[in-house]
């Protein structure tokens, strides 16, 4: 059973259009390998309590927009800015605000969860104590925290990985394919733990291919095809009369 | 950086690796001075001194109880651990990369520089670490020796303090076995991979010995560029590892000062290469389990 959390962070309610804080601005963001342009001058701003969807095919550049968000990948051009923080002059008090889970989890699988937690939490600062137990509840692994990581399913991996994105209360989740491999059941608990983080003020940024789920919880969304972003949009103004893979596909069809 | 380095070191008392490797290292201790002394006692061997003569074996039995036990114990440390610690240094980078994890850790905020300096200093308390067992266990089966031996055996006559002495031993076999850890640092870090890590880690040395051959048809101009290689120095701060400064050393050996000047810079240069390189690295998606 996934548990609400608590947090210190001011209250914005996802949708509202007054007060909007910005917490993630990019600005002509561009990666290149040699002729091969990646990420495309992406412009895009995510808001405090957003649930930012970040849609796209295979190969569209999700990945690594996020890649160069949280500076594992060096950019090409352009500038983003996480909390009023510039990565490139001060990356450390960016990533300060940002818990992320990238891709499939990783960790080390002759650690207990728990353990993997200490070690992967522990880098940014000391956890408060009970800190790791209060996580492995709200994701739902309270049980299984004491059992190697290499036993675990990839539900469970999954899990881990979003609770250690969150051990250290960050403003801002960014969280690539949080569901995979989780059975419904266990989706529909990630889901209402991600409404409940928003609720409480925090930023979600969610790279999804499960355009249903990105369609019930986010509240704003870009498309990117080909690294360019092809529409931001909220999630209702995308959704128009149809539904949201309707728009997707259109938006994201080759144009032979 | 305290905080941090604890966190590795949790990370690698957790694998079975690192207490098979210092098992291995207890076991050759053990083999050494047991097997040594009851090699030297029952005559099975005769042992030959640095001009080629048999030894005595009233001058042969020092060697296994202290304080001369302790040069034994070291030599041996160094040359295990260039193997050992080799592997031990590319499983503890190439880790980050194999699990995927790397990323777990660089988007933590900890930054690149910081990530490499926890990760040496891990490594070089891994190595005192590892001469530490060396000098401990071997001090204990010396001990042993010294209280079963049969015979009396007079300890080998030391110029000077012996703690002074065996702590320099200590320094020497430290820097000596940094050295391969560093290259494997490098070639771990900069190929992301374990296995080339180890790979190089482990054919260096023998490649250096081919590559010495090689230099040496070159004439005056190769045997200059072969003193630079960190090999012959290694052999030259160990071959100074002895209690008493009578011991002879190769006359072709570079003397201890260059050799310590040689090994460090390698100590130094090569990190500072690999973290050139690091920093400006995309760090792409790894493998995960």
């Amino acid at each position: 059973m996934l548990m609400p959390h608590s947090s210190e962070y001011p209250v914005t309610p996802a949708g509202t259009e007054t007060n909007r804080v910005p917490v993630i601005q990019v600005r002509g963001l561009t990666k290149s390998y040699g002729s091969t342009i990646v990420v495309d001058h992406v412009n895009l701003t995510v808001y405090q309590g957003d649930i930012y969807g970040l849609l796209g095919p295979n190969g569209a550049g999700k990945t690594t927009l996020i890649a160069l968000l949280l500076g594992l990948i060096r950019p090409s051009a352009g500038e983003w800015h996480i909390c009023n923080h510039d990565p490139r002059r001060n990356l450390q008090a960016a990533l300060r605000h940002v818990g992320a889970m990238i891709e499939a989890p990783a960790f080390y699988p002759h650690l207990t969860g728990a353990e993997n937690l200490h070690v992967l939490g522990g880098i940014r600062g000391p956890l408060p104590s009970g800190k790791i137990d209060d996580v492995l509840r709200q994701v739902g692994l309270q049980d299984r925290g004491r059992d190697r990581y290499r036993t675990y399913s990839l539900g469970m991996k999954q899990r881990l990985a979003i609770g250690l994105a969150l051990v250290h209360d960050p403003a801002i989740l960014i969280l690539d394919e949080p569901t995979n491999g989780i059975d419904p059941q266990g989706r529909v608990e990630i889901r209402e733990l991600l409404r409940t983080l928003s609720q409480a003020g925090k930023t979600i940024v969610l790279c999804s291919h499960l355009l249903a789920e990105v369609e019930q919880i986010c509240t704003r969304a870009a498309i990117l095809r080909r690294g360019r972003v092809v529409i931001e949009s909220n999630v209702r103004d995308l959704v128009g009369q149809g539904n949201l893979e309707l728009t997707f596909l259109e938006l994201t069809k080759e144009v032979s | 950086m305290n905080r941090l380095v604890r966190l590795e070191l949790l990370k690698l008392r957790r694998r079975w690796l690192i207490w098979i490797l210092l098992g291995l290292l207890v076991a050759g201790e053990a083999l050494t001075i047991f097997g040594g002394y009851y090699l030297a006692v029952s005559g099975t061997m005769t042992f030959l001194d640095e001009r080629g003569q048999i030894l005595p074996i009233e001058m042969v039995l020092p060697n296994f109880i202290l304080p001369g036990a302790l040069r034994a114990v070291l030599g041996l440390a160094q040359q295990v651990g260039s193997w050992l610690l080799v592997i031990l240094t590319a499983v503890v980078i190439g880790m980050e990369e194999a699990y995927g994890t790397l990323r777990l850790i660089l988007i933590s905020g900890i930054g690149r520089t910081r990530y490499l300096a926890m990760k040496l200093t891990t490594l070089f308390i891994v190595v005192v670490s590892f001469v530490g067992t060396a000098v401990i266990s071997g001090m204990g089966f010396a001990l042993i020796v010294a209280n079963v031996a049969e015979i009396p055996i007079t300890p080998t006559p030391v110029e000077g303090s012996v703690w002074l002495s065996s702590f320099a031993m200590a320094v020497r076999t430290i820097v000596a076995l940094t050295v391969p850890v560093v290259i494997a640092f490098v070639a771990t870090l900069l190929s992301r991979s374990q296995t080339i890590g180890i790979a190089i880690g482990l054919v260096y040395f023998l490649a250096e010995s081919v590559v010495n051959g090689l230099l040496a048809l070159l004439g005056e101009a190769g045997q200059q560029i072969a003193l630079l290689l960190p090999g012959t120095h290694i052999q030259a701060l160990m071959a100074h590892n002895q209690f008493n400064s009578q011991g002879l050393i190769p006359g072709y050996l570079p003397s201890q000062p260059i050799a310590g000047l040689v090994l460090l810079s390698y100590i130094l240069v090569l990190p500072g290469i690999a973290w050139a390189l690091f920093v400006r690295r995309d760090i792409r998606s790894g493998s995960s389990q």
